[in-house]
């Protein structure tokens, strides 16, 4: 028997228990930082930088209350998923109906395809100030994006995304460079206050904004769908809340870094408008280095965003339509799955090459959009993991529901503010 | 061998997630569709409500934005 087979591949043999786990766990990581990581996409870019610049460090202690709520929404995604072997979209169809699982799909097709535009915005946005045409950037991200999914099979397509998720550690070379004050950054990440201005429609915006970027609903098809074509076995559930979490803790600290790469506008009183001229006007003061890194980290983030997204799209679609789904085949054997993955990078790239394209309401839309189907998406997912009649020990206990009904009610109340704010838009300023 | 040899010769297998045997899963379609039970049915309910009620919403701002409404 083979001992020195490729270590994280196939199998091998250990001495110990403690081994053994750390090889297990090393052979599971992926998914739970991936779902996390991409969700600092070019939105949650723009969102933190800008909250960053608006308000300095007052809003770090949103990212602390968001740390457990994004944690205990995915890890009932790793249940269901180890649990049932199967995607979020085929649950929600097989345990709802043709109704609300037709609707879950078209929302979340909809959602994602506006989301990958401006993915793709973002892109065109961050190369332009480095020099490249987006007639030559977009395409080319398209491509690349496209040849990785399709190329190689599940394992080398993950180890890539992984390596792209940690290039993101950058962010935080950015933020020790900004000396944004030790002191500052501890209180205001501890304790909760207000900006300075106190409540405003804009902040209200914005915090919903980061709500919304820090739990999307294509997180919750992703990780799932991500789950059941690794092929997780319940001995994996551990330590695939274990790859959840450090994802989770991961991804708060790099937004965390974003904001105070962004609070030296709000120290300086410069004015932003968005991450790419944030990365021009702080160069004078931060460096070239500094500049271009956020300049590519724009471009990682939304490369990073644009293949989760569509991912998790295809995978829910052929889930639904019955289609062979699964990264694990190659493209002559899951035809379907892969053209609608490259069909939907392509149209996506090519609407953001049309000229006087009306990205901004596109950026708009998103929000919004987001803001109606994330409560519907975490509603199905509650009442997925309360099916004791299928789940048995996997379902929710007392103190999950508990947590979780609190974190549907305010998202139900933000969402209800943000379209009080729409309707009334002088209420509040 | 005694119970230390046979513990320090005990070997651990680990196997890849995608090239183990494949696992029996918990099937939902051996349970079909969920029960309608009150707290699925107000859930839905109230899920339906926030829906229409956020769609008359987008279209009403969708409206003024193009000036059809004021």
């Amino acid at each position: 028997m083979k001992n020195k087979t490729d270590i994280l591949t196939k199998s091998r043999s250990v001495k110990s228990p403690f081994w053994r786990n750390v090889i297990t766990f090393l052979m599971v990581f992926g998914p739970g930082l991936i779902v996390m990581e991409a969700d600092n996409d070019a939105g949650a870019v723009s969102a933190y930088t800008q909250a960053g610049a608006q308000y300095g460090t007052k809003l770090l202690w949103l990212l602390l209350i968001l740390l457990p709520v994004t944690y205990f929404c995915q890890e009932m995604v790793v249940r269901l998923g180890i649990a049932t072997g199967e995607g979020h979209a085929a649950m929600i169809y097989k345990r709802f109906g043709k109704w609300w699982g037709r609707f879950s799909l078209f929302d979340l097709q909809l959602v994602n395809f506006l989301t990958l535009i401006t993915e793709f915005a973002a892109i065109s946005l961050a190369l332009t100030k480095m020099g490249i045409s987006p007639y030559i950037s977009v395409p080319t991200s398209a491509v690349a994006l496209i040849y990785v999914v399709v190329s190689g099979g599940y394992l080398r397509w993950e180890r890539i995304t992984i390596v792209l998720c940690l290039l993101d550690i950058t962010w935080f070379i950015l933020a020790f460079i900004s000396h944004p004050g030790v002191a500052n950054v501890a209180r205001d990440t501890i304790i909760p206050s207000m900006p300075k201005g106190g409540i405003t429609s804009d902040l209200i915006f914005l915090i919903v904004g980061i709500i919304g970027t820090t739990i999307a609903p294509w997180q919750l098809f992703f990780q799932q769908s991500c789950i059941a074509d690794k092929k997780l076995r319940f001995k994996d559930l551990k330590f695939e809340r274990l790859d959840t979490f450090i994802g989770a803790v991961f991804t708060v600290l790099v937004a965390g870094a974003m904001m105070l790469v962004g609070n030296v506008m709000y120290t300086k009183g410069l004015t932003y408008e968005d991450p790419a001229q944030m990365a021009t006007v702080l160069a004078p003061f931060l460096g070239t280095f500094a500049k271009n890194a956020v300049l590519l980290l724009m471009c990682n983030a939304a490369v990073l965003g644009t293949m989760a997204i569509s991912l998790s799209s295809s995978w829910a679609y052929g889930e639904v339509m019955g289609w062979d789904h699964t990264l694990c085949k190659k493209v002559k054997e899951a035809p379907k799955f892969y053209a609608f993955y490259i069909g939907a990078i392509a149209l996506a790239a090519s609407i953001v090459l049309i000229p006087n394209a009306p990205l901004q309401a596109i950026i708009l839309g998103v929000q919004v959009l987001a803001g109606l189907i994330l409560p519907s998406a975490i509603i199905f997912l509650q009442l997925l993991l309360n099916d004791k009649e299928l789940l048995g020990e996997f379902a929710n206990k007392r103190w999950n529901n508990i947590i979780n009904w609190i974190i549907i009610i305010v998202l139900f109340i933000l969402s209800v503010i943000l379209a009080v704010q729409v309707m009334l838009p002088n209420l509040f300023s | 061998m005694n119970i230390t040899e046979a513990t320090i010769n005990q070997n651990f297998s680990v196997v890849h997630p995608l090239f183990d045997k494949p696992e029996k899963k918990l099937n939902p379609e051996s349970v079909g569709q969920m029960k309608m039970t009150k707290s699925v049915r107000y859930s839905l309910m109230v899920l339906r409500l926030y829906l229409i009620c956020m769609i008359v919403v987008a279209f009403y701002r969708t409206f003024v934005i193009a000036g059809i409404l004021h």
